[in-house]
């Protein structure tokens, strides 16, 4: 009966509510968009984090030149020291691993050419691997469904191994072997279906406009190679961050006189350069939805208050023809969650049909954002507009038990 | 039926005590039709509120049937107005968006009484406003408004009707028929006390208390 009193309550007063419903939206796609700013330019430098083992904070990007102007003879000696100063490198206690890593075309080995050429994955006359020195197999996240994992793996020195992407499983096995130009290759598993690697733009870097810097790995290939090139990922150990990693590997660099060779960049720092503008108006950006956020929130606490005392009449006219205080505030609370829940309601279906509609064609921007929304967003300003909902009603509750009925009718004489 | 010894009532406003009700001494039977009457500012409010368990006394007893309900919780006197009292405002104190059957059927609710629609009408018929059952308050003359207020005070069955300047805000005629439904409820057996400045509604009733500067004299 209280229940159907509340809801004829809330509907002879439906006015003094439209407020409060107004207040709610506007703080709800506040908060949402808030999260959405947040999360989803991140979502770039998060995916990154998640491939790599160490994460963001804790790789560097190496470059080692040694310049253009070598013979042979000299390349060769060079690639040797590399490989001795790498060994040495990652010895250390500071450093994890460090490794390099480059995407490029191959000779194609036809079978497995054919099979990628098929599932879209070149569109040219090459093979197109992901080379990684077998020093870097604990450098990346890789999940395999079949096969024997790098981290596992003992390398043989003349072999090239090979993890392919889940559109080669229902034609390759683990354990084929192919020669072609009389390098040997062989291969060592098969890629799970959810592996990603990093695209070819993310040494241009992590630019959050970018959305993202992987792709998956259906139809592409990760070779485990004893080849250098000149770029490298470092990774700093446990309870090291990465400037110490960065400090020793230049200790380890002097001993093999290279340290004038190396380059490096944080990603963290990468990250930064590349969104330098985007962080200065994300920064503005919050400060500008804060502001409103809170102002919101200020008004449709101060709307409440000013529609309890609106209310306080009609409270006080129940509470003397046998409403208790506890049936007042139940019809109170039960009022002030269906506004919130209404409210709510709006602005989630304002929310994802502005996101669908902006992003329309572009089913995985959708997918991203509607993922965000529903993970992140909605319980967040859910638990916000549930915590104002919860002070307003309790604030409400306190008043109401402080006042005799006459105070709440007003307006009698004495 | 009400009994009151040594009441006192004290109102402190900005650090100032105001002695409203000094030293009151009553008691009121069952069935009496009773006007409580006073200068603008003597008590007489106060007075009614306090026997409507509206207010706190500072000092002294209440007994309503033989118990003595001075201390009372917030929560008992509660459940005391809920099953004796019966409260009539000057200004009529309906719910302006509520008909005037909702604005009955009020009480009716909060005891979570079913079957209410043959109550309601039947008060409402008692009042003569049955045909405006689905008008708000402010569609209605003040006589009109007064007479829903005395049929929501009504439709609960409660024993005593307190009534606050019941007809303060109306004219002459009107209040000779608000006097007229209220001798006609107490004719049923309810116990009726009237706050009022007019001597008219006043002379009409069994008893006449009077009330100056927080201390009574009986009339009548």
């Amino acid at each position: 009966m209280i229940l159907n009193f509340a809801f004829d309550f809330l509907s002879k007063n439906i006015r003094r509510s439209l407020l409060s419903v107004f207040l709610i939206v506007v703080s709800t796609l506040v908060i949402m968009l808030s999260v959405i700013l947040s999360e989803n330019r991140d979502e770039v430098y998060e995916t990154i984090d998640t491939l790599l083992v160490c994460g963001v904070d804790c790789t560097a990007e190496l470059d080692i030149d040694y310049g253009d102007n070598m013979g042979l003879e000299q390349l060769k000696e060079m690639q040797l020291k590399i490989s001795e100063f790498l060994d040495d490198v990652s010895e250390e206690a500071e450093i994890n691993c460090i490794g390099s890593y480059s995407t490029g075309g191959y000779l194609p080995i036809p079978e497995l050419y054919e099979i990628q050429k098929k599932g879209g994955g070149t569109f040219d006359e090459y093979l197109n691997m992901t080379s990684i020195h077998k020093n870097a197999t604990d450098m990346f996240k890789i999940e395999i469904t079949s096969g024997t994992h790098p981290s596992e793996m003992k390398f043989e020195s003349d072999t090239d191994y090979l993890y392919l992407g889940s559109g080669y499983k229902d034609f390759i096995n683990p354990g084929t072997e192919y020669e072609v130009n009389g390098y040997k290759f062989k291969v060592a598993g098969i890629l799970d279906e959810s592996q990603i690697f990093f695209d070819d733009n993310f040494t241009s870097g992590i630019s959050a406009t970018s959305y993202s810097v992987t792709h998956d790995m259906k139809y592409e290939i990760l070779c485990f190679s004893d080849y250098h090139t000149s770029r490298f990922l470092l990774c700093a150990n446990k309870g090291y961050n990465i400037n110490q990693a960065i400090e020793k590997l230049y200790s380890v660099a002097e001993k093999y006189d290279m340290e004038d060779y190396i380059l490096y960049t944080t990603l963290n720092d990468k990250y930064e350069m590349a969104n330098q503008e985007w962080l200065f108006i994300k920064n503005i950006l919050y400060k500008l939805i804060t502001i409103v956020c809170i102002s919101c929130i200020l008004m449709l606490i101060c709307t409440h208050i000013l529609d309890l005392l609106s209310q306080m009449r009609n409270y006080g006219i129940m509470y003397a023809n046998g409403f208790s205080i506890s049936d007042i505030s139940k019809i109170i609370t039960i009022k002030n969650i269906a506004v919130s829940v209404f409210a709510f309601l709006i602005s989630i279906i304002i929310c994802l049909l502005a996101v669908n509609l902006v992003f329309k064609g572009s089913e995985d921007m959708s997918d991203v954002f509607n993922r965000i929304i529903v993970h992140i967003a909605i319980p967040l300003s859910l638990s916000v507009i549930g915590l104002i909902t919860v002070f307003i009603t309790l604030f409400s509750i306190v008043i109401l038990r402080k006042l005799s009925p006459l105070r709440m009718i007003g307006g009698q004489n004495d | 039926m009400i009994k009151l010894e040594h009441v006192k009532k004290d109102f402190i406003v900005n650090g100032i005590y105001t002695h409203a009700l000094k030293d009151i001494n009553a008691e009121i039977k069952e069935g009496e039709l009773i006007a409580i009457i006073g200068t603008s500012g003597s008590g007489k409010s106060t007075l009614l509120h306090i026997l409507g368990g509206m207010e706190n006394m500072t000092s002294g007893r209440y007994y309503f049937n033989g118990t003595d309900i001075s201390a009372y919780s917030p929560s008992e006197m509660h459940l005391f107005r809920k099953e004796n009292i019966s409260f009539i405002f000057q200004n009529f104190a309906l719910m302006n968006k509520y008909t005037v059957y909702e604005n009955v059927e009020m009480p009716l609710i909060a005891r979570k009484i079913k079957n209410r629609k043959k109550i309601i009408m039947e008060k409402l018929e008692q009042m003569g406003i049955a045909e405006m059952k689905d008008k708000l308050p402010l569609q209605m003359s003040g006589g009109q408004q007064q007479r829903c207020a005395i049929a929501r005070a009504l439709v609960t069955n409660t024993p005593v009707i307190l009534a606050d300047e019941p007809t303060g805000a109306l004219d002459t005629n009107t209040s000779k028929d608000i006097l007229e439904c209220f001798k006609a409820i107490n004719k049923d057996g309810k116990t009726i006390i009237i706050v009022t400045h007019d001597m008219k509604v006043a002379n009409n009733c069994d008893r006449i208390i009077q009330i100056e500067d927080g201390l009574i004299e009986d009339r009548k």
